[in-house]
C-alpha cells in the first residue's frame, strides 16, 4: 500500500510526460502541415512554369502556372518524361538544358519557341545536390517569353522599314548635292565646294547608319543567309588589309600582318567575312593614335584564328562586356572619322557566330586592344 | 560619236528619275524615260533605245517582268538592261540574273559605277 502511494506521483509525472510529449508532437506536426501547405501555395501562385525533375527527366512534381502554360493536369504531368509532354519527342532535345545541367553540374538556360503549345518560352535548370553533393533533382522554371518576343518583332519591322524607306529620299539628295559638287550643272567657287564636300560626307554618314540598321535588322530577324563557299582566309585578309594601307599611312601607324605561308581554306561567306575584317581593322585604326594596328591569320589544326590587335586607347574593364550590345561606343568623344551608331561590333559578332565561330576581346586601357576570333576550316559542314 | 547613244530610264520616284535623267545627260546620253512597268515596255518596243536602266518595284508590273518579257522576245532581247533597285538582298541580284538582266546596281547608287557598267555593256554591244 506505502509502495503504491510512494509510485502514485511517479506515475502522474510520467503521464504528464506523455501528455507534454503527444502535445507537443502533434503542435510539430501541424506547423510540418502548415509550412507545406504555404510552400505548396508559394509554388502554385509563382506565374513561371516551374517542376522538378528527376535525373532521368521524369516530371515529379509541378506547379498550376506550367499546367496552365502547357494546357494539362498535374496528373498528367507527374511520372512523364519531360521531353515526352514538353516537345512530343522520345528523347531529350540536342539543347536541353536538364542534359547540359548534369554534365556542368551548373545552372543552364535556353531561348526556344515551342511549337506544341505555340510560345517562345526561356527554361531554365537548375540542379540540387544532396548532402553528398550527388546530382538528384533539377528545379526547371519555364517562362512565357511570347510578348517579348512579339515587341522585339515588331521594333525590328518597324526599324527595316524605316531604314528601307529611308534610303530612296537619301540617294536622291546625295546625287543632287553631288551633281553640283561635280560641276556637272557650271562652276562653283570654293566655298560653295567646301560646304558641299560638308554636306556629302555627312549625307554618307546616315547612309552608313541606315546600312547599319538594315544589316542588324536582318541578321536579328534570321533573314541574313550566308553564302558559304570554300575560300582562301589568307588571301581575303591580305586584300582587306591592303585597303587600309592609304588610311593608316595617313595617320602614320604601321599596319603589319602575319600570315602563314600558302593558302588556308575556310568555308565562309566571302563578302560577310570581309566585313569582319574591315569592320575590325577600321577599329583599331580609328582607336589607334600612334604606333601599330596588327592582322594575324592563325592555323589552330581544328580551326582557324584570326586576331586584329592594335597600340590604340585600349578600353576599361569593364566596358569590354558592353561592346558587343547594341548603341554602345566607348569613349566616343575620342573617335574622330567615320561615326556610326555603335552597331559595328553587334553585327561582327554576329556574322561570326552566324559561321558557328567564337569572339572575345582582350584589352587595357591605355596598352591596346586585341580582338580575337575563330572560323570553320574547309569544308566541313556543321550541325547544329 | 555620230550619233547620241539612247537610254531608257524606268523608274516610278519622281525626284529620283529627274536625277539619274540629269547625271546621264550631262555625261552625254539622250535620256528617255517611264514611270511604270508598261510603259517600259511600250516605250521599249516603239524606240529601240541602246540600254535600259530598270527599277524593280514599279506600278503596274515589276522590273523583273518587263526584263523577262524583253529577253524573251527576239526582237528587244540584245537591249542590255540594268537593274536598279533600293533592295541590295542577295536574293534580288540572283533574281535579276535569272530574268536575264545584263547587271545590277544598288541604291543609294555610286555614279560613276553607273557609267561605268553603262559604257561597259554599250561597248560589248
Amino acid at each position: 500500500m506505502y509502495k503504491f502511494l510512494f509510485c502514485f506521483p511517479i506515475i502522474i509525472v510520467l503521464c504528464g510526460y506523455i501528455l507534454w510529449l503527444f502535445i507537443k508532437h502533434s503542435k510539430d506536426r501541424r506547423k510540418i502541415a502548415e509550412a507545406i501547405r504555404e510552400w505548396e501555395m508559394t509554388f502554385d501562385a509563382i506565374e513561371d512554369g516551374i517542376s522538378i525533375h528527376s535525373i532521368n527527366f521524369v516530371i515529379v512534381e509541378a506547379n498550376v502556372a506550367l499546367c496552365k502554360l502547357l494546357g494539362k493536369t498535374k496528373e498528367e504531368l507527374i511520372g512523364k518524361k519531360c521531353h515526352e509532354v514538353f516537345h512530343h519527342r522520345c528523347s531529350h532535345i540536342s539543347s536541353c538544358p536538364l542534359d547540359k545541367a548534369k554534365n556542368s553540374r551548373g545552372d543552364e538556360s535556353l531561348e526556344i519557341y515551342e511549337p506544341v503549345i505555340d510560345r517562345w518560352v526561356t527554361i531554365s535548370v537548375y540542379p540540387v545536390c544532396d548532402r553528398e553533393g550527388k546530382f538528384t533533382r533539377a528545379i526547371h522554371v519555364m517562362r512565357d517569353i511570347s510578348e517579348r518576343k512579339r515587341l522585339e518583332q515588331m521594333r525590328d519591322e518597324f526599324v527595316s522599314t524605316v531604314s528601307h524607306e529611308l534610303r530612296t529620299p537619301l540617294s536622291i539628295v546625295r546625287e543632287g548635292v553631288s551633281q553640283v559638287s561635280d560641276r556637272l550643272h557650271g562652276e562653283i567657287n570654293p566655298k560653295q565646294e567646301h560646304l558641299l564636300s560638308i554636306s556629302l560626307s555627312n549625307i554618307d554618314r546616315i547612309n552608313r547608319i541606315v546600312a547599319e540598321l538594315l544589316d542588324l535588322s536582318r541578321l536579328e530577324a534570321g533573314k541574313l543567309v550566308l553564302k558559304k563557299e570554300s575560300i582562301d582566309l589568307v588571301k581575303l585578309a591580305r586584300e582587306v588589309v591592303l585597303s587600309f594601307r592609304l588610311l593608316a599611312e595617313a595617320k602614320k601607324i604601321e599596319l603589319r600582318q602575319h600570315f602563314p605561308e600558302g593558302t588556308l581554306e575556310g568555308y565562309l561567306d566571302k563578302d560577310k567575312i570581309t566585313q569582319v575584317f574591315a569592320n575590325l581593322i577600321g577599329n583599331a585604326i580609328k582607336f589607334t593614335e600612334k604606333g601599330f594596328v596588327e592582322v594575324i591569320v592563325r592555323d589552330k589544326n581544328d580551326y582557324i584564328e584570326c586576331v586584329v590587335s592594335d597600340s590604340g586607347i585600349g578600353i576599361p574593364e569593364e566596358g569590354i562586356p558592353e561592346l558587343f550590345s547594341k548603341f554602345r561606343q566607348i569613349s566616343r568623344q575620342s573617335a574622330p572619322g567615320e561615326k556610326g551608331i555603335g552597331l559595328g561590333l553587334v553585327i561582327t559578332k554576329s556574322i561570326v557566330e552566324l559561321h558557328l565561330g567564337k569572339i572575345w576581346v582582350e584589352s587595357k586601357l591605355g596598352e591596346g586592344t586585341k580582338v580575337i576570333f575563330t572560323l570553320p576550316k574547309g569544308s566541313v559542314i556543321y550541325n547544329i | 560619236m555620230a550619233d547620241k547613244k539612247r537610254l531608257l530610264l524606268v523608274e516610278d520616284e519622281v525626284d529620283m528619275q529627274e536625277m539619274v535623267r540629269m547625271r546621264l545627260e550631262a555625261s552625254g546620253y539622250e535620256v528617255l524615260v517611264a514611270s511604270d512597268g508598261q510603259e517600259a515596255l511600250d516605250k521599249a518596243h516603239q524606240e529601240k533605245p541602246d540600254l535600259i536602266i530598270l527599277d524593280i518595284m514599279l506600278p503596274k508590273m515589276d522590273g523583273y517582268k518587263v526584263c523577262g518579257l524583253l529577253k524573251a522576245d527576239a526582237r528587244y532581247n540584245k537591249i542590255p538592261i540594268i537593274m536598279f533597285s533600293a533592295r541590295a538582298q542577295d536574293q534580288d541580284k540572283v533574281t535579276a540574273q535569272e530574268v536575264g538582266a545584263n547587271d545590277y546596281i544598288c541604291k543609294p547608287f555610286n555614279p560613276k559605277e553607273l557609267l561605268e557598267k553603262i559604257s561597259n555593256l554599250l561597248q560589248n554591244r
